[in-house]
């Protein structure tokens, strides 16, 4: 008897910390014994080029026990149309030439609906079925994620007939489940990212009918709070500007949880580590969660 | 100096990915302008409701003239807004289409997609701007994408879609027959039969209408957008890219810079946001040692630690090839104690701006150009 694959799809606001939390994430897992892919989306890996993984192998020294992999949304369409053809994909296009490219290009929704085809294949498709446990998705920020999640049901109140219709419902069933996907919400402890993270939150409940867990980086250890504090009401450190700041930045944390409080979260709260070596940052992340 | 970049462009184009903080950065460049007594419009994307606030911009849409200045110039704001632009755009040039193209499924899909409308509109709003509006001066904040190349590729990739030969390959000569069937011919029709059979017929059917009902707009379509392809390459125009220090984005921003350079643009100002905070900045030797020798021992750790940090962000910028092998002038700004609420807020980073040492002079030479284009 095995559990059901999962699938974890962490986003948050651009600049938040979102593909080191979730290298951290399949880190985590991996060491819990589980078989971890950990695919990141669009054309440009930042993986490759900060943990020396190799496109190649899918593997990387410095996330033991976690394969890599990048999706493309294009690269996945043309994929689809190749595996459900008669024809090579070489040809297909062939066939097309740039203009049917160009066409593909600008039907909107048909690469997002790829690429969600591609990281829902194994739960969906017998022929597809791999076998990691889970997959941690390194996904889009904000607005272009939800974009992504809003593909298949735009898709199929469009389209309703037809093939395209049957696999939106398909892949909207598995991004719905409970027992598949999991929504992950990077953000930092400051006034506008908590907004737009619990805006966030809302969005993807909308489309998926799933509450996300939030994760809140680069949190100031609460150790030094009171140091700090006191210190910043005694005359002799009126023009120290080091705490000063840090005091403004405590009040921005403690307004930030108590808002996350207000709107009923429970935050996973990851520390700052100062830590500029993105490997060295991923295992320091990976041992706080 | 961005000072003069100011004086002697007429646009600004900024760019970087998502989450740097360009439009800010955008709206700041402004100020500095308006400080310099130019009349500049700012073209923000996606401000946040406290900018779209300061700026004056959450009642009025359009152009406004922000409110509570007071510059040697004056200082403009409008909202890039797609959709609204996409269908003005359509009503003027093709009143008769507009109902049918609106009417299109596809069309809805494509005007809440992110894909391609929003470059086009942000081009269309600038050219329209530099040509008819007056300003001296037009910093175009462009929007969030994981490839900063993305908008400049956008006027070849929109010319090529909308220059008539798609709705052409789309129009068939007998009307008799169902829009599916007559394009089961040739080659290419064969391959939309392909498509069909994974979408279903009526998408390719929606798909074929799109470009059938844009065809009247084609020509306009790819007429302003070659027009504003002019306006990004023409002497007159100038690129900012906005960073943050980390090593991801400075290796996407050295990219940018070489494609750049490649379609033979000019960057000519690299601004890294948030590099360190204000309080390293400003941290003088003596406090240092202050705060070392009275802190106790966990506090004292966390600011070395801190300290250590920011110190290697810091070399990480200077030190990068980018900004080694870049003529641009490359300007790091601090991370402010607060979230921008205000037109001080922005008057604080145009302060810095216009104060500021930057890290690479930029190419001394440069020729004033105020020409037309």
């Amino acid at each position: 008897m095995s559990d059901p694959q999962e699938i974890i799809f962490v986003t948050g606001k651009g600049g938040v910390g979102k593909s080191c939390v979730a290298a951290a994430l399949a880190l985590h897992e991996a060491r819990a014994g589980r078989k971890v892919l950990l695919a990141e989306l669009g054309e440009r890996s930042f993986y490759s080029h900060y943990l020396g993984f190799d496109e190649a192998s899918g593997a990387s020294p410095a996330l033991p026990g976690v394969s890599l992999a990048r999706w493309d949304a294009m690269a996945c369409l043309t994929e689809y149309i190749a595996g459900s053809t008669l024809l090579p994909t070489a040809t297909s296009f062939m066939l097309g030439g740039a203009l049917a490219q160009s066409a593909l290009r600008t039907a909107p929704g048909l690469s997002e609906l790829a690429l969600l085809g591609k990281i829902t294949a194994s739960l969906r498709l017998a022929a597809y079925r791999h076998d990691f446990d889970v997959t941690v998705v390194d996904a889009y920020a904000s607005g272009h994620f939800v974009a992504l999640l809003r593909a298949p049901r735009g898709m199929a109140e469009a389209f309703p007939t037809g093939p395209m219709g049957r696999h939106c419902g398909g892949i909207l069933a598995v991004l719905r489940d409970v027992a598949i996907s999991r929504y992950v919400v990077t953000t930092l402890p400051e006034a506008l990212p908590v907004a737009e993270a619990l805006e966030l939150c809302e969005q993807i409940a909308a489309e998926v009918g799933r509450t996300p867990r939030i994760v809140v980086n680069k949190l100031l250890p609460e150790a030094c709070r009171r140091e700090v504090v006191r210190r910043c009401g005694e005359p002799r450190w009126r023009n120290a500007g080091y705490l000063h700041a840090m005091h403004a930045a405590y009040a921005r944390q403690s307004d930030a949880r108590a808002h996350f409080a207000e709107a009923g979260y429970e935050p996973t709260c990851l520390p700052h580590c100062f830590e500029a070596d993105a490997s060295a940052l991923i295992r320091a992340l990976e041992r706080q969660l | 100096m961005l000072e003069s970049l100011l004086r002697e462009r007429r646009v600004i184009v900024c760019a970087g990915t998502g989450g740097v903080g360009k439009t800010t950065v955008s709206a700041a460049l402004g100020v500095l302008a308006a400080r310099l007594g130019l009349n500049v419009l700012v073209l923000t994307i996606d401000p946040t409701r406290r900018l779209a606030t300061a700026l004056g911009l959450d009642e009025i849409s359009g152009d406004v003239v922000v409110p509570g200045q007071r510059y040697a110039g004056r200082l403009t704001a409008a909202v890039v807004e797609p959709h609204a632009i996409f269908e003005q755009f359509i009503l003027a040039a093709a009143p008769d289409d507009a109902a049918r193209l609106r009417d299109n499924v596809l069309y809805r899909l494509l005007a809440t997609t992110l894909s391609g409308s929003q470059e086009f509109t942000s081009l269309v709003r600038l050219h329209d701007a530099v040509a008819h509006g007056g300003y001296d001066t037009v910093i175009l904040d462009t929007p969030p994408s994981e490839h900063t190349r993305d908008f400049l590729a956008a006027p070849k990739r929109i010319e090529a879609l909308f220059d008539g030969s798609l709705s052409r390959l789309f129009t068939a000569p007998s009307r008799r027959r169902s829009l599916v069937d007559r394009w089961f011919l040739g080659s290419t029709r064969a391959w939309l039969k392909t498509l069909s059979l994974l979408t279903g017929a009526a998408f390719v059917d929606a798909l074929a209408e799109f470009f059938v009902s844009i065809g009247p707009l084609s020509e306009v379509i790819a007429e302003r957008s070659r027009r504003a392809g002019a306006l990004l390459a023409s002497p007159s125009t100038a690129f900012a890219l906005v960073a943050s220090p980390d090593a991801a984005k400075m290796e996407q921003g050295a990219q940018f810079y070489r494609e750049l350079s490649e379609a033979g643009y000019r960057l000519e100002a690299l601004i890294v946001n948030r590099t360190w905070p204000l309080w390293f900045a400003q941290e003088t030797d003596e406090a240092r040692k202050q705060l070392d020798a009275e802190l106790s021992p966990r506090l004292r750790a966390l600011h070395r630690r801190m300290r250590r940090y920011y110190a290697e962000t810091a070399a990480g910028v200077v030190g990068s090839d980018f900004v080694r092998d870049c003529d641009a002038t490359v300007l790091p700004l601090p991370e402010w104690n607060t979230d921008i609420s205000g037109l001080e807020d922005l008057e604080r980073i145009a302060e810095f701006m216009a104060t500021a040492v930057p890290l690479v002079p930029g190419a001394s030479e440069r020729a004033p150009n105020r020409e037309g284009h």
